[in-house]
């Protein structure tokens, strides 16, 4: 039987070292690239999810609460962005037929985002909820919108355009319907506080 | 050196090699990219069902009269019509806002003219989504259906999804306030095409009532 006892020499090792770390390199980079597009995908997903969950929330509350009228309540403080959604009345019918406002059932709501904490929250204008002298909720948490690894970063703007006043009772007048402009900028930290990826804007309109 | 092979692959070891790889990657790159398009998809449905929700919402807070007057002028004389409307139905979309009145009016601060208010609508966004003029649309057209109506309206070209709805409809006849050309109250369909697969529109609809108390659509 002839056998080959012979190694390989240095010069075959070096060829092989090399060649195989071009093809392990190439096996690499297209594995680490096809990680990164899917980690940005889910990323984008997270974030996208993140912004569709305060939209619906929101519009969601606007139509189930029946809001008739919108203050603007934080234009004097500073990092804070405050509107007041309320449902001021039901139409009722008395006994003669005649329909007419019952204002017996007004209650608002408050949407607020604050700059301070990179948060946006939405819950009841009620005693014991809101503090309306610190302009917020004395438990944020429980009215939070965003999920505790979400920031919704400075420069998001949650404003509204009114295009028709109404007059309410005491005579007095306020918005009656208004375009809501959701502009929120989102990023994710991870556990030990730094971010992954860019921030991302969304926008969102709801009409009422 | 002796007996050392010295041959190389062959063409057929370096393809089926190839082969191999192709073979393994194909599905994972395919399943990635498969798995971004249901994504995009359900976002852009759930804009789509977000936004045909805002629609009708806001189509209450139009002057009622505005949008009778357009179904009354189709009622009487729809073959006439330039929009393409071939049956008892109004069709508004962003390139149709300026059938509404005072497109030219100069804007007031606090306050929005119908076809400015159409404009917002048409312009909405929901999470970055918005759809153009063919795939955002919105039909007006008589809440009392007798059968004639019922009938133009379901050999005419509306969408198919729209059609469905008014199949749902019963007809009035035999009632004593059955007639079409009554427009104290008209149907609003709002019809948002997402996607273009068979099955990729929404459809919400509404009726709105003459004003109450200057307030449409209570």
């Amino acid at each position: 039987m002839i056998r080959n006892n012979h190694g390989v020499t240095l010069f075959e090792l070096l060829i092989s070292i090399s060649v195989g770390s071009v093809v392990i390199v190439m096996l690499l980079s297209i594995m680490t690239g096809v990680m990164t597009t899917r980690n940005h995908i889910e990323y984008d997903n997270k974030l996208l999810d993140e912004s569709y969950f305060i939209s619906e929330f929101i519009q969601a509350k606007v139509f189930d609460l029946g809001v008739r009228s919108v203050e603007d309540i934080g234009t004097d403080i500073e990092g804070k962005q405050i509107l007041k959604l309320s449902h001021e009345y039901e139409l009722a019918q008395d006994e003669d037929g005649r329909i007419y406002r019952d204002y017996s059932n007004r209650r608002s709501d408050i949407l607020l985002y604050d700059e301070a904490t990179e948060s946006i929250y939405y819950g009841p204008d009620e005693e014991g909820v809101w503090d309306s002298e610190t302009h917020s909720f004395i438990n944020p948490v429980e009215f939070r919108l965003n999920a505790s690894n979400i920031r919704v970063i400075e420069g998001s703007i949650i404003e509204h355009v009114c295009f028709e006043q109404a007059q309410f009772e005491n005579e007095e007048w306020r918005c009656y319907s208004a375009i809501i402009t959701i502009n929120i900028t989102l990023t994710m930290t991870l556990e030990s506080g730094s971010t992954i990826y860019h921030p991302k804007a969304f926008q969102t309109t709801i009409i009422f | 050196m002796v007996g050392l092979d010295k041959k190389g692959f062959t063409l057929l070891e370096l393809l089926a090699v190839i082969v191999l790889a192709t073979a393994i990657m194909f599905p994972m790159v395919n399943a990635l990219l498969g798995n971004y398009e249901v994504n995009v998809r359900m976002h852009s449905r759930k804009a789509a069902s977000s936004m045909s929700i805002t629609t009708m919402y806001a189509f209450g807070k139009f002057e009622y009269g505005a949008l009778r007057t357009l179904l009354e002028d189709n009622l009487n004389d729809y073959e006439a019509s330039e929009y393409g409307e071939d049956g008892y139905y109004v069709l508004l979309n962003k390139d149709a806002c300026y059938r509404l009145p005072d497109p030219y009016a100069i804007e007031v601060e606090g306050t929005l003219n119908e076809y400015q208010l159409c404009s917002y609508i048409y312009d909405q966004e929901w999470n970055n989504f918005s759809y153009d003029s063919d795939h955002f649309q919105t039909y007006l057209y008589p809440y009392y259906l007798d059968t004639a109506t019922k009938e133009n309206l379901l050999d005419s070209s509306l969408p198919n999804r729209v059609k469905d709805h008014i199949r749902s409809i019963p007809v009035c006849d035999g009632r004593t306030s059955c007639d079409p050309n009554d427009l104290s109250a008209m149907r609003i369909s709002v019809w948002i095409r997402y996607s273009d697969t068979s099955e990729g529109s929404v459809v919400a609809s509404n009726g709105l009532l003459t004003d109450t108390e200057g307030i449409s659509g209570e």
